[in-house]
């Protein structure tokens, strides 16, 4: 991702959009941790979540601490609350799931370009198609 | 898809910090051996029963001529030499009887030079088979501590990682999942996981 930002986002060549696709969910983690972040999302602090369970933090599962997390980020931590408890954005999850599925996601990371899908996702391979798109 | 335990509220399979202890595994070990001290014990006293049997038969079969009514006009003297010899056969054949019941009965147990009762001999058998049976190893605190240990992780590496995720952000525009500049021309989507 930075060497993306770098390169085609920061001059403002492209913009990225995060989906969720919930590849293994045996134990709730991926369906909670997106969830959260959408939750995050609705007080625009997706991407501070993002960095967090990008980084792997294990900590951000225990609610306790991802309430603490929120309120250190000066997010309103009764309406995350709320928001997780209604379960606002299950729906939005499903649907991103399904769309990817319907798109032949089938794991992550998984990366289109302009609607086109990106072998072997990584940083270069991406760049690469983000300036094939423009020279279309 | 299923959405099952969605809720943070202190539902348990979010909070999978820690590990659940084997704590079938000890006992189970322990009750293997006491599972194998008890059918060693039942080998061995039927192996000494059969022993025992084999002994009687033998005793009989050497005794049995003797017990056939003497031949009339046999002297005395006569039958009281047959009478040690076969004396003699019966002391020797108990005592391949009884060194055979020991080595079939197990490996671990010493020949007996002296021939003795079944019954002692059994005994004997038992609490050598018995002492050379370690009893179930002690509970190893390290190793239960260990079980249920907290998984640990780096936090200063999450920090770092996180942190150089938000300085690259730093100054981009967002809006909802979406970063960088909405005019840009091209649309990056990632599908991703949280794990």
């Amino acid at each position: 991702m930075p060497e993306l930002i770098d390169a085609v986002i920061r001059p403002g060549l492209a913009r990225v959009e995060f989906r969720h696709f919930i590849v293994f969910d045996e134990d709730g983690r991926s369906v909670y941790a997106a969830v959260l972040s959408e939750c995050a999302g609705d007080q625009n602090a997706f991407w501070e979540f993002h960095d967090r369970f990008s980084a792997a933090d294990p900590q951000m599962f225990d609610w306790q601490y991802a309430q603490q997390y929120a309120d250190g980020l000066g997010l309103d931590v009764e309406a995350l609350s709320a928001c997780m408890i209604d379960r606002d954005h299950v729906p939005t999850v499903e649907r991103m799931h399904v769309e990817a599925w319907e798109r032949g996601v089938r794991g992550t990371p998984t990366v289109f370009v302009n609607g086109a899908l990106v072998e072997e996702p990584t940083a270069a391979n991406v760049i690469a198609a983000v300036q094939a798109a423009l020279d279309e | 898809m299923q959405f099952q335990r969605l809720s943070p509220c202190g539902a348990p399979g979010l909070q999978v910090l820690r590990r659940i202890a084997p704590r079938g595994a000890r006992p189970a070990a322990a009750s293997l051996q006491l599972a194998m001290r008890r059918r060693i014990r039942q080998t061995l006293v039927l192996s000494a029963t059969l022993a025992a049997l084999l002994l009687a038969v033998l005793l009989a079969a050497a005794c049995g001529g003797d017990d056939a009514p003497p031949a009339s006009g046999t002297p005395s003297a006569e039958r009281a030499e047959r009478e040690q010899t076969v004396a003699q056969q019966t002391t020797a054949t108990q005592q391949q009887a009884q060194v055979e019941a020991e080595e079939s009965t197990t490996s671990q147990a010493t020949e007996q030079p002296d021939p003795q009762p079944a019954a002692v001999a059994q005994q004997q058998q038992q609490q050598e088979v018995e002492a050379a049976i370690p009893d179930p190893a002690p509970v190893d605190a390290d190793v239960e501590d260990e079980s249920q240990q907290t998984i640990t992780f780096d936090d200063q590496l999450v920090e770092r990682i996180a942190a150089g995720l938000a300085a690259h952000r730093a100054g981009l525009p967002t809006a909802r999942n979406a970063l960088g500049d909405p005019a840009a021309p091209v649309l990056i989507v990632e599908y991703g996981d949280f794990q």
